[in-house]
């Protein structure tokens, strides 16, 4: 069997369902919720490859030690591990670790049965190494789904229990005590959208022609971390090490100069567009179509030529 | 009491990474630095400092690491410990938390670990929750703000749908991101004091730890680099020559189709 950790709160659904669809290709999967499935949920599940689902009232925002005291319960000696490689997920993936003494592998890109029981593939260092790992069955995992090869899924009919435990944090976990949503903000996520407009920088803190030209073409809009620090643009926007990874089809950095933690966001990008008036930034070793010139110029004629081919949304 | 800052020495993200014949980075290769988003750490850390209190960097490594705990105490850090020891070549994720858990353990009376959110090498973002547990203490990992309040420290965290405050007893284990402000660089006066300051460089034994598993149950099989990326198409943006070619990529790809 390989447990699967869903419902954290840094993942969304369509990628817990990757990450099932991931797991359906190695054993058996049994995936634990944080609240009791509708008929709906069960269903999407099931047809992404579920076999088990077992749930506990498991708060999104809790601390973790419950969620690990959960899947410390759910697996067996022989059992796998996976989890998304969010903040979260890995989190409760090294702890669990931990407690079980398993070992452990983060961020994997895929994963599949073999060698001593399960060889996983990660990149490393900027995507600018790819490693293969092998590691016995019983191991905890964690896998990106940003721009990963899903395999085919094969659809179940799961059953659905409840896990009777104690479910109590202990007196140390972290407690929330204050929480300010954010707006959702209009436009696709930034994780699931074809393209991706970012800004940084060269923007000089005007993002209105990257919010135009993303809302004409149904692009998310991204930035680098110095927008955010800038207070530019808000911080679950922040493409790179320390922020969001995307795997867009097409990756627009408008007035980013490349550095390496913004790099190591964005190197999924089946295509990037760099726009720079400085022709030597880093990020024109790192694009596949560079346009020396100004971010605003450019986005603007772009506007003004989408907007030209459909009138009808003018 | 003493708050600790986990520091770690990589090479520098902006050369190649060359892996040593066992796959594993080659950390003598080249000259290294102070991991970037440590750098939060240490000044989050000195700026944390109560009256009367230390700031003690810790780090793991080969030789060469105790650069990095130099370069903490030209940041305001008081006194470095240096954990070196052949056995560690090469040491895992969950060894190296057991080792900075020793060292702090060895300080006596730290009540706080910063720790910066993720290496800039390895990456995984995980040794600060596995310290805390491996000291029975509280972790709030990846706070954009921190502050200390008696016996207690309330982190701001950045989530997908919200911003959130959390609250930990202390002891604590709390890892910083790279929203938390902007490290004040080091002056020149700053970087003579730091000269003067204790560095510790202890072996494994001193911290009663045994040589770590020589099963670490994960084995990276192949490295393969990847193809590097072919040189860019470069347009100079003239009379509206850069717009177009961004629109004929997306539409060669069909992302200008979809009616909205």
């Amino acid at each position: 069997m390989i447990a699967v950790l869903l419902d954290q709160l840094d993942s969304t659904a369509e990628a817990d369902l990757i990450l099932v669809r991931l797991a359906a290709a190695v054993d058996e999967v049994t995936c634990l919720l944080g609240s009791a499935p509708d008929r709906d949920r069960v269903a999407a599940l099931g047809a992404a490859g579920a076999s088990h689902l077992a749930w506990a009232d498991l708060a999104p925002d809790g601390p973790s030690g419950p969620w690990v005291a959960a899947l410390a319960a759910l697996v067996g000696p022989d059992d796998a591990v996976l989890a998304p490689s969010t903040r979260a997920g890995n989190e409760v993936a090294a702890r669990l670790a931990l407690r079980l003494g398993r070992p452990l592998s983060v961020g994997a890109d895929s994963i599949a049965v073999g060698g001593p029981g399960l060889v996983v593939t990660s990149t490393a260092f900027t995507a600018t190494w790819h490693l293969t790992t092998e590691l016995p069955k019983a191991s905890v995992v964690t896998a990106v789904s940003a721009g990963v090869q899903v395999p085919p899924p094969t659809p179940r009919t799961p059953g659905v229990r409840r896990l009777e435990l104690d479910l109590t944090p202990a007196p140390h976990e972290p407690v929330v005590v204050a929480a300010a949503p954010k707006a959702a903000g209009a436009g696709p996520r930034l994780t699931e959208a074809a393209v991706v407009v970012s800004g940084g920088r060269g923007t000089d803190g005007d993002f209105s022609l990257i919010e135009e030209f993303a809302g004409l073409i149904g692009a998310a809009v991204g930035s680098s971390r110095v927008a955010v620090d800038q207070g530019w643009a808000s911080p679950e926007r922040q493409v790179g090490q320390t922020g969001v990874s995307v795997a867009p089809e097409v990756y627009i950095a408008a007035g980013i100069s490349g550095a390496v933690q913004h790099l190591a966001g964005m190197v999924a990008a089946k295509q990037v567009v760099a726009i720079n008036t400085d022709p030597d930034a880093p990020i024109f070793r790192a694009c596949d179509l560079g346009i020396v010139g100004d971010l605003h110029t450019v986005l603007a004629d772009a506007v003004a030529a989408v907007r030209k081919a459909q009138p009808v949304h003018c | 009491m003493t708050i600790v800052v986990c520091v770690k020495h990589v090479p520098d993200p902006a050369d190649p990474v060359v892996l040593a014949a066992d796959l594993r980075v080659d950390r003598e290769a080249g000259a290294g630095t102070l991991s970037g988003l440590d750098e939060y750490a240490v000044d989050q850390a000195v700026r944390l400092r109560r009256a009367r209190e230390r700031v003690v960097a810790v780090t793991m490594g080969p030789r060469g690491a105790r650069a990095a705990v130099t370069r903490a105490l030209q940041m305001g850090a008081d006194e470095g410990i240096v954990v070196s020891d052949e056995a560690l070549a090469g040491a895992d994720v969950l060894t190296t938390a057991a080792v900075l858990a020793a060292a702090v353990r060895s300080v006596g009376d730290a009540d706080l670990v910063v720790c910066g959110m993720s290496s800039t090498d390895g990456g995984s973002g995980v040794v600060p929750v596995l310290v805390a547990d491996l000291l029975g203490w509280a972790c709030a990992g990846h706070a954009a703000a921190v502050e200390l309040d008696g016996g207690r420290v309330t982190i701001q965290r950045d989530d997908p749908d919200a911003r959130r405050t959390l609250v930990a007893p202390l002891p604590a284990v709390v890892s910083v991101t790279d929203l938390s402000g902007e490290p004040t660089y080091p002056s020149f006066k700053a970087i003579l004091a730091a000269r003067r300051r204790p560095v510790r460089e202890v072996g494994l034994s001193e911290l009663g730890l045994g040589t770590p598993s020589t099963a670490p149950g994960t084995r990276t099989v192949s490295a393969v680099e990847a193809d590097p990326r072919p040189p860019a198409r470069i347009v100079t943006d003239s009379d509206g020559s850069g717009a177009a070619a961004l629109l004929e990529l997306l539409a060669g790809r069909s992302l200008l189709e979809v009616d909205r």
